[in-house]
């Protein structure tokens, strides 16, 4: 994906974001904060979703070459995991509810803002070394997945109160 | 996640917005997996505001836990130093 596709669907998902997404059960809105932490888990599933698909493109072989090679996976699957300390770091901090998230608002900022810090470089370098055009379509647009709802997450967090 | 429900006002709005333009149109199934993926979230919400925050919250570390293992397991198998633990 294109920055500017990327730009374009990080906009169109802010915009219509979740705002308007109801509970199923009775209909009715769901809280900001059960909206950040629904968030926040999407962000958890894709991430490892995404991790998932990188080490099964190092596996796979095209011909007797692995698709995505070591030397390309590596800072990809590193980034990754450095998500996963700091989306772990976070919801622990989210589960201990709005007030005491709000307490920690700064330490909640520099996790999120670490969490774009190592997937904004990942997805502007474009080419992660994936042969095949169609995978590498995919995996960028899983990336950028990743970015988007980390966007979401800060727009949420501010929607909720925790942050400013 | 159930597929057959009627689309969110979400969907339809992506939808809407990502067929105004031809080169917009390879979005379409990247906004509709979030947009599906977020509703099917919210799908299992049921009426406990605190149950459906301990939930979802447990579902991301348990999400990333399993992420990480993964990172530091092919990383250790290529011989390269994993990504340090989580404190606290």
């Amino acid at each position: 994906m294109t920055k500017v596709t990327g730009v374009f669907l990080s906009v169109v998902l802010l915009l219509t974001g979740t705002s308007c997404i109801k509970r199923a059960s009775t209909g009715q809105n769901v809280t900001p904060y059960e909206q950040v932490m629904a968030i926040n888990a999407a962000l958890g599933a894709t991430n490892r979703s995404v991790l998932a698909g990188v080490v099964s493109l190092n596996n796979a072989q095209a011909g007797s070459q692995p698709v995505l090679s070591d030397e390309k996976a590596a800072p990809v699957i590193r980034a990754q995991g450095k998500i996963a300390v700091d989306h772990i770091a976070l919801s622990k901090i989210l589960l201990e509810g709005p007030t005491m998230a709000t307490n920690q608002a700064d330490q909640i900022k520099l996790l999120v803002d670490d969490i774009k810090n190592q997937i904004t470089p990942l997805i502007n370098n474009g080419d992660l070394g994936v042969k095949n055009p169609t995978s590498q379509a995919n995996l960028s647009n899983e990336l950028n997945s990743v970015s988007v709802l980390t966007d979401i997450l800060l727009v949420d967090l501010k929607n909720a109160g925790v942050l400013k | 996640m159930a597929t057959d429900e009627k689309p969110s006002k979400t969907q339809e709005v992506l939808v809407e917005i990502a067929q105004v333009g031809g080169a917009v149109t390879p979005l379409i199934p990247i906004a509709l997996d979030l947009a599906l993926k977020i509703k099917g979230l919210f799908a299992a919400a049921g009426d406990d505001i605190q149950l459906n925050i301990k939930t979802h919250g447990d579902q991301a570390i348990e999400d990333e836990t399993a992420a990480l293992e993964m990172a530091n397991n092919w990383l250790k198998s290529k011989g390269l130093e994993p990504v340090s633990g989580v404190n606290g």
